[in-house]
Formats: C-alpha cells, structure tokens, sequence
C-alpha cells in the first residue's frame, strides 16, 4: 500500500520536475513577445523582425525635402495650381542629383506624363482638368494660344482638322504651360496679347493720322 | 493486483491535484509574457476617398520603388469599375493600374465609373494571422500585419486566407509579401509612399487618435465603409465612397 504511493509520488515528483525544468528552459529560449493573446489568435510575434522591417531605407522623402536645393524651381511651383501635387509625384526622388536608382532624377516633359493625370478617363472626377488632344475643345484652346504666344510654332491659318493631331507631330504642353506653374505663361501671353492689341490700336491710330484713311 | 475503492479514490485524488497543479504552472510563464509585452494596438488608419482618385497609378509606381516590390507584383494597385446601364460591371488594372490607363471605348450605356486603390487592409482580426503555421505573420505593435520574412516557408495558407488578395509570393525571396504600410517610414514619422505621392490627396494616412490629423477627422466626420465588412475581419483601411459593386 505505502509502496504503490510512494511510486506514485515518485512519478508525480519526476514529471514536475521535468516540467520545471522545460519551463526554465523555455523561458529563456522563447521571446517575450512570442504568442502574445491577440483576441482569439496567437498573434504570433517576433521582435527582431520588427526592427528589421524598420531598418529598411526609406527613399521618398516628401517635398520639403527639395525645397533647400530647388528654390527656383519650389518658388514657382507653390504660386501655381500643381502646389498640391508633390514633387516626387513628377520627378520621383533625388538626393544630391541622384534618384534611387543612381541615375539623374527624370524630369519628364512629354506629352504622356502630362496626360498620366489630366487625359480624359472614364471615372475620372471631374475635379481635376481634363484634356483629349483631339478634343475640339483643346484645339480650340491651343490656338488661342498660339495666336496669344509667340511661342508656338504651329501653322495657325490652317484649321484643327487639317492640322491633324499636332501633339502627334511633337508639340508638347510645356510649351504653353510652365510645368510647375501651368498658368504662369498663359498669363504672359494674355499680357504680350493684350500689349500687341495696345500697339496694334495706337499704330492704327497713327495710321489714320499720317495717312487721313482708316486702314 | 486488487485495488481497494479507497485507494482507488486517493489514487485518483493525487492524480487530480497533480494535474491541476502542473496547469497552473504551465500557465504562469504564458500570463506573464502576455501582461509583459501587451496586445498591439491599431493606432494607425488609411483612408482611401474614391471620389477623389484620378487612375494616375503613381502610388503603385512609388510603392514599388520604395519597397523594391519585384515586377508583376503588386503590394497596391489601383481597379477601374464601368458599371453599365445593364448592371454588367467591369473591373480591369492593367498592370495594376501603374501606367495608369488607356481611354478604352465603353462596350455600352455606362453607369457609373470610378476608380478604387487597392492595399493590404492591416485588419484587426486578420486571417492571414490565424493561418500561419510558423508564427512567420503577426501583428506588430502598432497594429500593422506584417511578416517576417526569417520565419516564413513559402507555405502559401496566408495567401489563400486573405479576402482582399492583398498578399503574394515574392518570386526572388520564395517568402509571403505584402503592404506594410510603410513600416519603415511610419516610425520615423514619414507617410506611406503611396500617399507621399498622391498628386490629389485621394490616399490619406494617419493615426487615429489624433483629431488633428486627416484620418482622426475623417474617421468621425466622414461616413466611411470597408470592403467586405460581411468577413468580419475589421479592415483598417477606410473607403470613402464606395461603391456597392466594388468587391
Ligand atoms: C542636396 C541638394 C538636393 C536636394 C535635397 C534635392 N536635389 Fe534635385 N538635384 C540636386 C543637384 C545637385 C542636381 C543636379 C544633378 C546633375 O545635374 O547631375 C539635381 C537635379 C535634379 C533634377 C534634374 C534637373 C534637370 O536639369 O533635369 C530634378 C528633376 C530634381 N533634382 C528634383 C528634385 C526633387 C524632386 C527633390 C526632392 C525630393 C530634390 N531634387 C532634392 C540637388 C538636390
Ligand atoms: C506636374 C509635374 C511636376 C511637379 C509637381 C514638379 N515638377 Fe519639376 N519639372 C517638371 C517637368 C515636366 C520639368 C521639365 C520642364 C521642361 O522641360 O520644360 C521639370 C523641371 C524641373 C527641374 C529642372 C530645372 C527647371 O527648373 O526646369 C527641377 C530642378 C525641378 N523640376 C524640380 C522640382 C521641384 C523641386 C518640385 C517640387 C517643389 C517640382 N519640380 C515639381 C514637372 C514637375
Ligand atoms: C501627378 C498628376 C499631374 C501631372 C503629371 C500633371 N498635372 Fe496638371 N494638375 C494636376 C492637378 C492635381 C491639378 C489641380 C487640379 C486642376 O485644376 O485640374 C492640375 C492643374 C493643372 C492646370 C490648371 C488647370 C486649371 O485651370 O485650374 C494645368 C493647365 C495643368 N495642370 C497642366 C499640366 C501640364 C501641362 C502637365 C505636364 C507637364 C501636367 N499638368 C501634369 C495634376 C497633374
Ligand atoms: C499652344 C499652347 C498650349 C499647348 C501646347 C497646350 N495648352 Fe493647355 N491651355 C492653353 C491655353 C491658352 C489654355 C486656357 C487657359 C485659360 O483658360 O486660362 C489651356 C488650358 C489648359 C487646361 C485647363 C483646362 C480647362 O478646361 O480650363 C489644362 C488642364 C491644359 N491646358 C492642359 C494641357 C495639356 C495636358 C497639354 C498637352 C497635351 C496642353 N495643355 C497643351 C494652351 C496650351
């Protein structure tokens, strides 16, 4: 009878003692954070990767961080209507003169990269500005341009449909607008126009004057 | 050997009490770690305003370049819908939206259209967690799901188990990837490069308890969803304007 207890307590003793042990053990071996209770799931959890995902670098910087090096270029930008949209958005990064790839920072003035957010999509809120370069609409707004600017080499006496597609033929829009200030020559123009037109009525006036006709 | 119902009784008694005794031990160690290091805690929101977004694709664009997200992956991507006359509706991402899209011909009567940015959802419950058979996944503290790329074996479950798609098989490393929300900016105090990029504010990040900040405003004053609340995963990722279509 004592003796069936005594193996007994015997069993008792070595299993709790091995379980003690494992414990000991396992505390050092196994992180804190490992099987942290997340409601219903382990939300299984090893701290070092976090640091390891945080030590990865970072390479958008966010537009402050041109403003330093790109004064001009940032003083232009925040008078027009691209303030809101962010340098990284059109040039991508640089540090120094170098993107991320080592390369010159790209400073793309096509056609395409314009039209990477202001083609005409369908869905596209109408909040921002939208243009199809064969859109009669644009045509139209292109030759005021063109009879505003002196800019432009485009043949103006010919109609929109016979001049095709002259984004086609290698007009870009930077010609007209300033890329951070889109509007800033616009205005320049509406200015030389207005300046022509000024001229254009005091030479006639002149005209009239020396000649005694009207032109 | 005869065993008397006494000694039966007293045999069972011990083996009760060593039992029980055992269970509180094994418990001890595992209470002790969880009142340590804490649950984590979702700080952190992401706004998504679909009425805002233009298809421009250049958050896909950074998010790559951040994260050096190999080709033909997509940690976010952007989805046009076409909701025609005839209730058919039409999804398409060209490479995930990232050059953004070409004007396609409407196949009828539309609707409505729109466009929707898509990313990892950083859930409160996620499945993608429960499912890891290694613990590779996990919810960091700041309440981002991330993965530990040391831990994972490429099983793939997690893949499977998420109701966005949010996540892929990195074809170089053969490990789980995902959005990180940035990680590793978030605690330097940077956003998102998606959202860094954003030329429209239509991707907005924040934390939540900031009534300062856009996320802490919106997330009171806007009505805002999350996509397939029926999973009952607790997205973290707020949409506003979504469309019933949109899945
Ligand atoms: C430490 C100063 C510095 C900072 C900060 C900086 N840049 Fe630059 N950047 C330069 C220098 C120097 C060059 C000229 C590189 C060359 O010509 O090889 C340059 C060139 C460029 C160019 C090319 C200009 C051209 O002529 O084509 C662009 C675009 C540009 N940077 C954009 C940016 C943007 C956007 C940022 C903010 C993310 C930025 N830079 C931040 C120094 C800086
Ligand atoms: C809407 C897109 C857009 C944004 C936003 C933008 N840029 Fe540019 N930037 C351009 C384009 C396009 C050019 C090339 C202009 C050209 O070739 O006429 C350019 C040219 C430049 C150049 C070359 C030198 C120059 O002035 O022409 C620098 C430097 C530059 N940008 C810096 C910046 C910085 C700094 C910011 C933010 C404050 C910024 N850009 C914002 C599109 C943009
Ligand atoms: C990253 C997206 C983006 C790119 C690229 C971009 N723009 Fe814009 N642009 C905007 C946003 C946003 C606005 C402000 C909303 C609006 O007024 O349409 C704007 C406004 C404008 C406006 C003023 C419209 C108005 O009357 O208010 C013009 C003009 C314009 N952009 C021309 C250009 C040209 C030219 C280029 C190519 C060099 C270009 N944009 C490239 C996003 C972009
Ligand atoms: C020949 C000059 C010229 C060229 C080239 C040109 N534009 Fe314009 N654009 C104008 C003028 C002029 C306006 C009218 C500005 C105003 O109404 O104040 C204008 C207006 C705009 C507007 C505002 C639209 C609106 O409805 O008010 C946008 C956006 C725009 N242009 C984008 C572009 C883009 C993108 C390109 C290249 C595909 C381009 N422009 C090429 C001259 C030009």
């Amino acid at each position: 009878m004592l003796n069936q207890i005594s193996h007994i307590l015997k069993a008792i003793g070595l299993l709790l003692l091995g379980a003690v042990g494992f414990f000991i053990l396992r505390s050092f071996i196994v992180p804190d954070s490992f099987g942290v209770q997340h409601s219903y799931i382990y939300g299984y959890y090893r701290e070092a990767s976090d640091g390891e995902l945080a030590a990865q670098p970072t390479i958008y910087q966010g537009s402050e961080a041109c403003l330093g090096c790109h004064a001009v270029a940032a003083a232009t930008w925040k008078e027009g209507k691209h303030a809101g949209v962010p340098c990284e958005s059109c040039h991508g990064t640089c540090r120094a003169g170098r993107n991320e790839a080592g390369q010159k920072p790209v400073s793309d003035s096509s056609v395409a990269a314009c039209m990477k957010c202001h083609a005409a999509l369908r869905g596209r809120p109408v909040g921002i500005h939208q243009v199809a370069a064969l859109d009669p609409h644009v045509q139209e707004k292109v030759k005021w341009g063109c009879q505003v600017g002196s800019l432009v080499a485009v043949d103006n006496r010919k109609s929109v449909k016979e001049k095709g597609d002259i984004f086609a033929q290698g007009l870009r829009c930077v010609l007209c607008h300033d890329a951070h200030h889109p509007l800033l020559r616009l205005k320049e123009f509406a200015m030389q126009k207005a300046e022509r037109e000024r001229l254009q009525r005091q030479g006639t006036d002149n005209a009239t004057l020396s000649n005694g006709e009207k032109p | 050997m005869k065993t008397s119902r006494r000694d039966f009784l007293k045999q069972a008694g011990w083996t009760i009490l060593g039992s029980g005794l055992l269970g509180t031990v094994v418990q001890l160690p595992v209470r002790s770690a969880r009142a340590a290091s804490g649950s984590s805690e979702h700080l952190y929101g992401y706004i998504v305003d679909t009425t805002k977004c233009i298809g421009c694709g250049l958050c896909a664009g950074a998010c790559r370049k951040e994260n050096r997200v190999p080709e033909e992956c997509y940690r976010t991507w952007i989805e046009h819908y076409t909701i025609y006359l005839d209730g058919q509706v039409e999804v398409e991402s060209p490479q995930g939206g990232e050059n953004s899209f070409a004007p396609t011909e409407a196949k009828g009567k539309v609707d409505r259209s729109f466009f929707v940015p898509k990313l990892c959802n950083h859930c409160k419950e996620p499945n993608c967690v429960q499912v890891c058979p290694v613990g590779a996944t996990y919810v960091s503290r700041e309440g981002m799901v991330l993965v530990d790329q040391k831990q994972c074996v490429g099983c793939a479950y997690c893949i499977q188990a998420c109701p966005y798609s949010a996540r892929f098989m990195n074809p170089v490393l053969h490990v789980a990837d995902k959005c990180t929300w940035c990680y590793h900016r978030v605690l330097k105090g940077l956003k998102p490069a998606c959202v860094t990029v954003c030329p429209v504010g239509a991707r907005q990040f924040g934390r939540l308890d900031d009534p300062g900040s856009p996320v802490g405003r919106l997330i009171k004053e806007a009505r805002l969803q999350v996509l397939k609340p029926e999973m009952g995963n607790e997205p973290m990722v707020f949409y506003n304007g979504l469309d019933k279509e949109v899945r």
